[in-house]
């Protein structure tokens, strides 16, 4: 475990180094610089693939004892969607806020593991729940930072400022598909994620303040998905998308009552 | 001087419109000129760039520059009642490095009337074109205008200079990119029958729209300039049903008010279920009330919105200047010293093929007299040629350096016969 952290660490400060360089990227209006960035993200998550081998060997499972070592993977699947869809999907500016996320995500991981790791007894139905959650929560957290980015275009469009990171942002039309394409990408991951929990409990629901809260978050994406379905877009649809993904960041954050 | 590129010409700096429309050429005359300058005994060479903004004669001499500029003048001149004392104001002459360096600052945009523009590019491969069936080109001019379409590629490549758009037409439909990006399947309305409306929607056309609705007072004028746009004509009643359907909408009627106000088009977008809706208004009195820019989901540029787009493009574009004169420079200088080795190389190949004519009939008389076998007589063959490039190693690498000195090709060969190296072809 201990060689698992340095790795780990190294992997959060490329991603800081490769966001920072997308986003300068970005506000010098110049697109010039991503293959090098995506160079040293491919480099990052080579890493970070490393230290989570390594700790999965050492600890003999891997880090998702609790919530906090579940950072690591969540992370990780986040880049991996990112690097494999980023640049085929025209949205690689996504880095901007997907690299930082990684790194704050991979850092906060560091930390809980820094004070020890938790143990668990992993079978495979935990597994399937772990990450069926961690793959559904990267493809919405990916899918929120479309919806960021669409609001900031929008705004740009709106007051009239094409100049300056207008430029360097996908066109609306191209960050609304693809966060409609994550959200349906990641909700029988969060469906499957939801089952898997309920059946490990042996059918209990223990209604806890996290439990709560993903329910909403299912919810909420239930409805996005619906109202895009049924031919609805725009600045609204997106305000959905959004606060779904508030309540998505919650569920992480907040205590469960089936830990 | 058969390395020599000599150019001619005029364009928008040196004339006004009204005379450079006295020197341009039809593609036909392009030709037919091009065949007349075969039969002068001056050039070599020749093509001819002709365009709305400028004519231009790129030649090699075949003996004197002055000759040749001459002949140029001649046929530039045609019979266009231009008086000589006119013509210093208007043209101008380049030789050598200069006029490669005017071809390859043409072909990146840097010396068009908007900085940048895309046509030229095109324009420089068929005047390249237009001189190959004529069968007026030669070596140099073979390699020279290929090289400077990659430049102009290169320059557009590597640089932002022929970034965004440069017409008020164009930057529409830059911006309907930038909202609704893959342009195919959206579909256009174009409100009145303006006539920068109408080349805004054809370009959209060429950008991939599925649908242009034309909606006018008069229905049977829509009906005509649907035929022309290949789109449909609605009747003016069915605007707001028509524009639940549309992504953009260009308006350019003659209206003394506006015909789209915020409450009509906040009731149109609520039944689009919060999909974007693009307004264009390039009319003078305005059609659209400004107020439905503030209606979520649309987004409405007026012909100042536009032009202003326009102008922070051209300004940028001329910030890349500096970086394609560079491009250019570079490029020049990289042609010129090809151009040399090519000098050189004739010579070279003169030199070697007579020495190389030696070596081989030495071995057939060594191979007469003795009896060798084949393993021998290849490793003969080894010996003399490793010989033979060692011998001749030094007297080609001078002949490169004198090349690149400014040697001409004759003086290359002359310098050769002097040292008895080639035979002298009169001698034979």
């Amino acid at each position: 475990m201990n060689s698992a952290l340095p790795l780990l660490t190294l992997s959060a400060i490329g991603y800081l180094v490769a966001g920072a360089g997308i986003q300068r990227g970005i506000y010098l209006e110049s697109q010039k610089s991503f293959p090098r960035w995506r160079k040293v993200l491919w480099a990052s998550f080579a890493v970070h693939t490393l230290a989570l081998a390594i700790y999965s060997l050492s600890s003999g499972h891997l880090p998702i004892a609790s919530l906090k070592e579940t950072f690591a993977p969540l992370a990780w699947f986040i880049m991996l969607l990112y690097l494999l869809l980023g640049e085929r999907w025209s949205v690689e500016v996504t880095g901007a806020v997907a690299a930082p996320a990684a790194f704050a995500m991979t850092g906060f991981s560091v930390f809980a593991l820094w004070q020890g790791h938790g143990t668990t007894e992993a079978g495979p139905g935990l597994y399937i729940h772990v990450f069926s959650l961690v793959l559904g929560f990267a493809s919405f957290f990916l899918a929120s930072f479309c919806a960021i980015l669409y609001f900031i275009q929008s705004k740009l469009l709106k007051k009239k400022q094409i100049d300056g990171i207008f430029r360097a942002l996908p066109p609306l039309g191209t960050l609304d598909l693809v966060s409609y394409r994550l959200i349906w990408a990641g909700f029988p991951a969060l469906v499957i994620g939801i089952a898997s929990g309920l059946f490990i409990q042996g059918g209990h629901w223990y209604w806890g303040t996290q439990e709560i809260v993903v329910v909403a978050t299912s919810i909420f994406y239930t409805i996005y998905l619906h109202a895009r379905v049924a031919g609805w877009q725009g600045r609204r649809l997106n305000s959905i998308l959004l606060v779904a993904s508030i309540f998505a960041v919650l569920s992480f954050l907040l205590p469960g009552g089936h830990q | 001087m058969e390395n020599t590129v000599v150019l001619i010409g005029l364009n928008h700096k040196t004339a006004p419109v009204e005379m450079r429309e006295r020197f341009s050429f039809s593609p036909e005359q392009v030709t037919e000129t091009l065949n007349a300058l075969q039969s002068e005994a001056a050039l070599v060479e020749c093509a001819l760039l002709s365009t709305c903004n400028r004519t231009e004669f790129y030649a090699v001499p075949k003996k004197s520059v002055q000759h040749s500029m001459d002949t140029l003048t001649k046929f530039l001149l045609r019979d266009n009642g231009i008086p000589s004392s006119e013509l210093d104001k208007l043209l101008y002459h380049q030789q050598g490095a200069p006029a490669i360096n005017h071809l390859f600052a043409v072909s990146s945009g840097l010396d068009s009337l908007v900085v940048g523009e895309n046509q030229i590019l095109g324009q420089v491969r068929r005047a390249f074109m237009q001189a190959q069936e004529a069968s007026s080109t030669g070596p140099v001019l073979e390699r020279l205008f290929p090289w400077a379409i990659r430049v102009g590629k290169r320059a557009r490549s590597e640089t932002d200079i022929a970034r965004g758009a440069s017409s008020v037409a164009a930057a529409a439909v830059e911006l309907a990119q930038k909202i609704f990006g893959d342009m195919h399947g959206r579909n256009v309305m174009l409100l009145g029958a303006g006539k920068m409306g109408t080349k805004s929607v054809k370009l959209l056309h060429k950008a991939g729209v599925n649908e242009v609705k034309i909606v006018n007072r008069t229905y049977e004028k829509a009906e005509e300039l649907a035929e022309q746009c290949g789109g449909t004509a609605v009747p003016y009643e069915m605007l707001d049903e028509a524009l639940v359907s549309v992504d953009i909408l260009m308006a350019s009627t003659g209206a003394p008010h506006y015909i789209l106000t915020k409450d009509r088009i906040s009731k149109v977008i609520h039944q689009r279920r919060g999909r974007p809706l693009f307004l264009i208004d390039i009319a003078v009195p305005r059609d659209i009330e400004p107020a439905c820019g503030e209606v979520d989901n649309v987004y409405l540029y007026n012909i100042d919105d536009l032009q202003a787009v326009v102008d922070k493009n051209l300004a940028r574009r001329h910030t890349e200047t500096q970086a394609v004169l560079s491009i250019v420079e570079a490029a020049t200088q990289d042609f010129c010293k090809d151009l040399d080795g090519r000098k050189a190389s004739a010579a070279i190949v003169t030199l070697r093929s007579g020495f190389d004519t030696l070596r081989r009939a030495e071995l057939e008389h060594f191979r007469s007299k003795k009896s060798v076998s084949d393993s021998e007589l290849q490793l003969l063959e080894n010996f003399s040629r490793r010989l033979l490039n060692k011998l001749l190693h030094g007297p080609t690498t001078k002949l490169r350096q004198l090349s690149e000195g400014g040697a001409t090709p004759d003086e290359l060969l002359n310098s050769l016969i002097l040292l008895g190296l080639v035979e002298d072809e009169d001698s034979r």
